[in-house]
């Protein structure tokens, strides 16, 4: 059973649905591997073993019976902790919200449950996805499986540490400035963050809401397609989701990028970056070429303020999301003979951690009377002037290639201050503020062994190029099928 | 443009209903004053004319048709609360206790 693990979920769910394994042994391969090496590790919040073998369970018996089964059927899938699922604990990485059994589950849920995807559990985050690093989970850091003394990057640090140390075949993660492709750079993975709108954000615990986008987190891009399939589409519950259809993604992967014009801008890139990372890069972009895309420079000049321009508006949305977190509805509650006032600012004064009270206080500070104009309605003119720089670029060039992060994963506790830790995101922001897809996966390894994340963006709706130039990518290459030792010595 | 107060930091916790203890006070002083001073940057775009964004991708709100669908029950909505009485949220009188405005 030890190398069912290591193939590819599109791999697994042919498989299962050819009858050579059946989803329960594929499930209790994962939970046998969660029980022996998570406890290190410490990449799942809840495992939901029996959740977990109903599913698979069902799974087996719809096969069994000749039923038609979905595209994940047998799939085995973590879930990052800030997506809610019904009648199972959802916590976002918040002391607020421990023990909350959420009443309903969110639309990517019941879609992964429809296409048969047995979910394994919820993952460990940045509380309420703020972070760039995991250290800011309530519950603990997550670490790395390169290397356990390096953080696995955030907010998705769990969903990018537990199927790089296949502890699941593949996860969803959460994308805001980043939280999807810079944890799938430090763990080596291929992480897709989806156009705003492509995926329904209903039963998202929202952060920022015109940022929020949720993604896959996979060994590969056929992967990624694959469940990009079946989470995408309309979706009654969330009004800012697309109705457009949802393309065969599978089949963008078939092609190569013969004609394709890869954009290189100078403002991604240059000073603060490492050496390994802009030569792994580069190395990437000339195997591209080899393959018969064609280079060319664009430019992004506003691309330097795209961090002061997230860091104000994501926070001013924050500051009005996390309102709800009050001790009323659910969630933990301090104070309680006191003054309504007070039991408000005992509960969120105990209940948040300091970087989500950072971030709340500067929201507030943005959208105070006096300072609207001057910090959050110029941050809403910048966005405005970074997305058109896109929409220049991408009338000349088909992809963005870009370091995914600057560096590969740091050590814990070497971000001293917030700003430090914010600088994490300085290539990843840009997309979220322009609503684009990106995609980052694998392009090599630094010095000390650390994978080094490349990163492709795109014009909206363009996922299928993302993930053309990505497969294509993957089958010149097989950096994307190294995995880390982790986990077999012991 | 990057200086903040205790007070002031006070006064935002105040807003945002955040309980903070003195330490709390002293870090996000520190820490949103290194903030402001990156978020300063921005005073230096040109931005005369230019549309403060509203929706990142231009588009309007998908709107279902306007039908009765089945709906949370009352009792699951209330289940996750921290005290409930009678299909209702309880909370705190608003006036502390003893205070008779």
């Amino acid at each position: 059973m030890s190398d069912i693990v290591n193939a590819t979920a599109s791999e697994q769910a042919r498989r299962v649905a050819d009858k050579e394994v059946s989803a329960s042994q594929l499930c209790e391969a994962y939970l046998a591997r969660i029980d022996a090496h998570d406890g290190r590790l410490g990449s799942y919040l809840l495992v939901d073993r029996e959740g977990a073998r109903a599913q698979a369970r069902a799974v087996d018996t719809a096969i069994a019976g000749g039923d038609a089964v979905g595209p994940l059927a047998g799939v085995p899938i973590g879930l990052k902790d800030l997506l809610v699922t019904k009648g199972l604990e959802t916590t976002a990485g918040s002391k607020i919200l421990k023990g909350w059994i959420p009443p309903y589950e969110g639309s990517v849920v019941r879609k992964l449950r429809s296409a048969g995807a047995v979910i394994l559990g919820k993952l460990n985050l940045d509380e309420f996805a703020m972070g760039s690093s995991n250290e800011h989970s309530a519950f603990g850091p997550c670490k790395n499986p390169w290397d356990l003394g390096k953080v696995p990057g955030g907010s998705s640090g769990g969903s990018a540490a537990a199927v790089s140390a296949s502890l699941c075949a593949m996860s969803l993660g959460t994308d805001t400035g980043g939280s999807i492709r810079q944890p799938a750079s430090f763990c080596g993975l291929t992480g897709l963050k989806p156009t705003y709108g492509r995926v329904s954000r209903h039963g998202l615990i929202a952060y920022a809401s015109s940022f929020d986008q949720i993604g896959p987190l996979a060994t590969c891009a056929e992967d990624a397609a694959l469940m990009l399939e079946v989470i995408a589409g309309a979706d009654a519950q969330d009004a800012t989701c697309s109705a457009a259809p949802v393309p065969a993604y599978r089949q963008a992967c078939e092609r190569d990028v013969k004609g394709l014009v890869i954009g290189i801008a100078e403002e991604m890139g240059g000073d603060g970056v490492d050496a390994s990372v802009s030569d792994a890069v580069a190395s990437a972009i000339a195997e591209l070429e080899a393959a018969g895309a064609t280079v060319k420079r664009v430019t992004l000049p506003h691309t330097r303020y795209a961090l002061p321009t997230y860091y104000l508006l994501a926070t001013a949305e924050a500051s009005s999301n996390l309102a709800r977190f009050d001790g009323v509805r659910y969630g933990m509650r301090e104070g309680d003979s006191e003054a309504l006032q007070n039991m408000y600012e005992k509960t969120r004064g105990a209940g948040f951690g300091p970087e989500v009270k950072t971030r709340i206080m500067l929201g507030t500070f943005a959208l105070r009377a006096g300072y609207y104009d001057a910090y959050y309605k110029k941050a809403q003119q910048v966005r405005t002037l970074i997305a058109q720089d896109f929409r220049k670029a991408f009338a000349d060039v088909d992809v963005i290639a870009s370091p995914t992060a600057p560096t590969t994963a740091f050590a814990f506790g070497a971000k001293k201050t917030p700003i430090e830790m914010y600088k994490a995101d300085v290539f990843t922001l840009s997309c979220n503020l322009a609503g684009l897809p990106g995609l980052s996966m694998n392009c090599g390894f630094d010095d000390g062994g650390m994978p080094i994340g490349l990163q492709l963006l795109a014009a909206p709706m363009q996922e299928e190029t993302l993930l053309r130039v990505a497969a294509e990518y993957q089958r010149q290459t097989d950096w994307h099928t190294r995995r880390p030792s982790f986990g077999e010595q012991s | 443009m990057s200086d903040v107060t205790e007070d002031e930091i006070r006064s935002l916790g105040g807003l945002a209903r955040l309980a903070l203890s003195d330490a709390e006070v002293g870090q996000l002083k520190t820490d949103l004053e290194g903030i402001l001073e990156h978020m300063g940057a921005l005073a230096e775009v040109d931005t005369e004319g230019v549309e403060p964004m509203t929706h990142v991708l231009g588009a309007v709100g998908h709107l279902r048709a306007d039908e009765v669908c089945e709906s949370l029950p009352a009792e699951a909505a209330l289940a996750a609360s921290p005290s409930h009485t009678d299909g209702c949220f309880d909370v705190p009188a608003i006036l502390p206790p003893g205070s008779n405005k």
